[in-house]
């Protein structure tokens, strides 16, 4: 007799149908419940991603704040009021919450945009114009440039603008609403400057921005302008744009209070979305740990019921003159062969999601790892490692009794 | 191989019985290689317990025994296995076949474990105790006297210098008492092998060299 045929009829003995029936139930578990870890991981690392700013495209990569002081009766009359100093810059950027910050630098001339275009679109107003420096814009327009001698300016309006004269003005003034595609296509007179002292611009809107409230151009344009019209290239900072990783950390909140320094709404809005991510988060956790513990439940179910199958079976063949250590290697290989098919299912599975899961984020703007991480690979190789381990000691004591 | 008995007393019948009232318990024998013995003693007087012993099952007695060199008590499992598949064989009363399995597989199972015994024998052997057509019927289909007859093909399907025999003919009519006695000379008379019978009654199909009372 062949050794293959001798293991072909240990299999069917040790493999009996009441071993099976529960045998599969249990892997189908396992496979579940390791997929589930591994997805938690998952979920974990890309939330923390996310939430953390390691994906610096992403908008929920990280916040953007908008800082300035807060405006008090008492601080009117002083000469420079609101202005941050450069040690006040640099004690907010050396913070552990800071990932970043620069400086709103705004246009000290005045800038007048008109736009003649029939009865329907012609209107004529003051307008106040910032730069910030590029990285702190979510997409760079592939035109945001600008040097001295070009006539047109590049624009970046803040959609709530948008919002507002769509939902505001059009209504009330009976002119017509404005999708953002119609507005990339027209082009306005821009008029900087007072009078004979002046310089005309054609100015066109490259983008819109959800992350700053603001009209903002170029910062070489501002800096021109700045110093056409005044005597600095860069105004006093009153305000500062700063890329923060949680902005409703206690210990950063509490220094924004200290300073009266007052910021945009999103802090406490982040707060509220962030604690209803991470309470998604640990639920999810919680199942996923719930379902693996099921799984590796149903595991030891399975060797105990499979021990407990086996276990006058293993006795009769050692009666027989098997040694131990041959059916430890025998009992011991097969499990290996069948759990190291599970971990491969759970792994193909999980790159399967993990692949169409960043498909989808990047379709939302998200960006998250295409391939599992090497966490979830460790945590793949400790849940294998753990099963076997355990299906050693549990053949061993099996031999023993 | 010598089989060495030195005033075995084992635990659970150590109330019981002296080596004044038995002719095994208790006393110094030893047994050829060759040798056919036959222990005879009624029900409950311990013959399933002896060879039990024998074959290093249980370990819950006093005294000595050795298999040539091998003390059983002090013997490891490893070469209790050794000795089990290529020098000591068995039919237990209670047979312990695998009734999931196949009459030719629960043999193969014992074959192939050294494979020193061919199939062609194992065939022929299976025709002369009437069970050709079973050859791959479950064994739980079998009538009892069947399994009895396939535990018996078993333990010859391998080497051994001795073979214990534990009531095996417990549930065999004479006609195949009588086969499975020839079968059993046949096989053990080209090995040189020697037979160990524990049985309430005497098989008058064996000659014996020894017979002792438990």
């Amino acid at each position: 007799m062949s050794r293959k045929q001798r293991k072909k009829i240990l299999r069917i003995l040790l493999l009996s149908q009441d071993g099976n029936k529960y045998l599969w139930p249990s892997l189908v578990m396992l496979c579940a419940g390791t997929l589930l870890l591994l997805l938690t991981v998952l979920l974990w690392s890309a939330f923390d991603g996310l939430l953390n700013g390691r994906n610096t495209k992403d908008p929920l990569g990280s916040t953007y704040l908008t800082i300035s002081k807060e405006i008090q009766n008492g601080k009117l009359a002083e000469q420079k009021p609101g202005v941050f100093s450069i040690k006040e810059i640099d004690v907010l950027a050396s913070l552990p919450q800071v990932i970043d910050v620069g400086i709103y630098n705004s246009a000290s001339f005045p800038v007048e945009v008109s736009m003649n275009s029939g009865d329907t679109l012609s209107f004529s107003t003051k307008l106040f114009v910032e730069a910030v420096p590029d990285r702190f814009l979510f997409s760079r327009p592939v035109d945001w440039n600008w040097q001295q001698g070009k006539r047109e300016i590049p624009v970046i309006v803040s959609r709530e603008f948008l919002n507002l004269y769509n939902y505001g003005i059009a209504p009330n003034e009976g002119v017509p609403q404005l999708s953002e595609g119609t507005i990339r296509t027209l082009e306005f007179n821009m008029k900087v400057g007072i009078g004979l002292f002046s310089e005309s611009y054609t100015a066109k809107v490259v983008g819109f921005s959800d992350r700053i409230s603001s009209i903002l151009v170029p910062m070489q344009f501002v800096e021109y302008g700045n110093l056409l019209f005044g005597d600095k290239a860069v105004t006093p900072p009153v305000r500062l744009i700063a890329q923060v990783n949680d902005p409703s950390d206690e210990g950063f909140v509490q220094f924004l209070l200290d300073r009266s320094y007052v910021t945009n709404n999103d802090l406490l809005r982040w707060n509220k979305l962030r604690e209803v991510v991470n309470t998604v988060i640990y639920s999810i956790r919680i199942l996923s740990v719930l379902l693996l513990l099921f799984g590796i439940t149903l595991l030891f179910f399975f060797t105990y019921v499979n021990r407990n199958n086996n276990l006058e079976k293993v006795k009769c063949l050692l009666l027989l003159g098997y040694s131990p250590r041959y059916l430890h290697r025998f009992l011991f290989l097969r499990h290996l062969f069948t759990i190291t098919w599970v971990m491969c299912i759970a792994a193909i599975l999980l790159l399967i999601i993990n692949i169409r899961v960043a498909r989808y984020l990047y379709g939302l703007g998200l960006v998250i790892d295409k391939f599992p991480t090497i966490e979830m690979w460790g945590a793949l190789v400790f849940i294998y490692i753990s099963l076997l381990l355990i299906i050693n000691m549990s053949i061993t004591r099996l031999l023993k009794e | 191989m010598r089989l060495s008995i030195n005033h075995l007393i084992p635990d659970p019948l150590k109330d019981k019985v002296t080596a004044a009232s038995s002719w095994v318990w208790g006393q110094e024998l030893t047994f050829n290689q060759g040798e056919r013995v036959l222990i005879q003693g009624p029900s409950g007087s311990g013959k399933t317990l002896f060879t039990d012993i024998l074959y290093g099952i249980r370990k819950d007695y006093s005294g000595e025994v050795h298999w040539s060199v091998y003390n059983l008590m002090e013997v490891n499992k490893a070469d209790v296995s050794r000795l089990r598949a290529s020098s000591l064989s068995i039919v237990f009363q209670d047979l312990k076949l695998f009734d999931i399995l196949t009459v030719m597989d629960n043999i193969e199972l014992q074959r192939g474990l050294t494979d020193t015994v061919s199939e062609y024998d194992v065939e022929k052997w299976l025709i002369k105790l009437g069970l050709k057509d079973k050859m791959h019927t479950i064994v739980k289909e079998l009538s009892i006297g069947e399994q009895q007859r396939v535990a018996i093909i078993r333990a010859l399907a391998q080497p051994f210098d001795w073979l214990l025999l534990d009531t095996p003919f417990s549930y065999q009519d004479s006609y195949n008492k009588g086969k499975a006695t020839a079968l059993i000379n046949e096989v053990t008379s080209v090995s040189r092998a020697g037979i160990l019978i524990t049985d309430t009654i005497e098989n008058d199909y064996f000659v014996y060299d020894k017979k002792l009372m438990l």
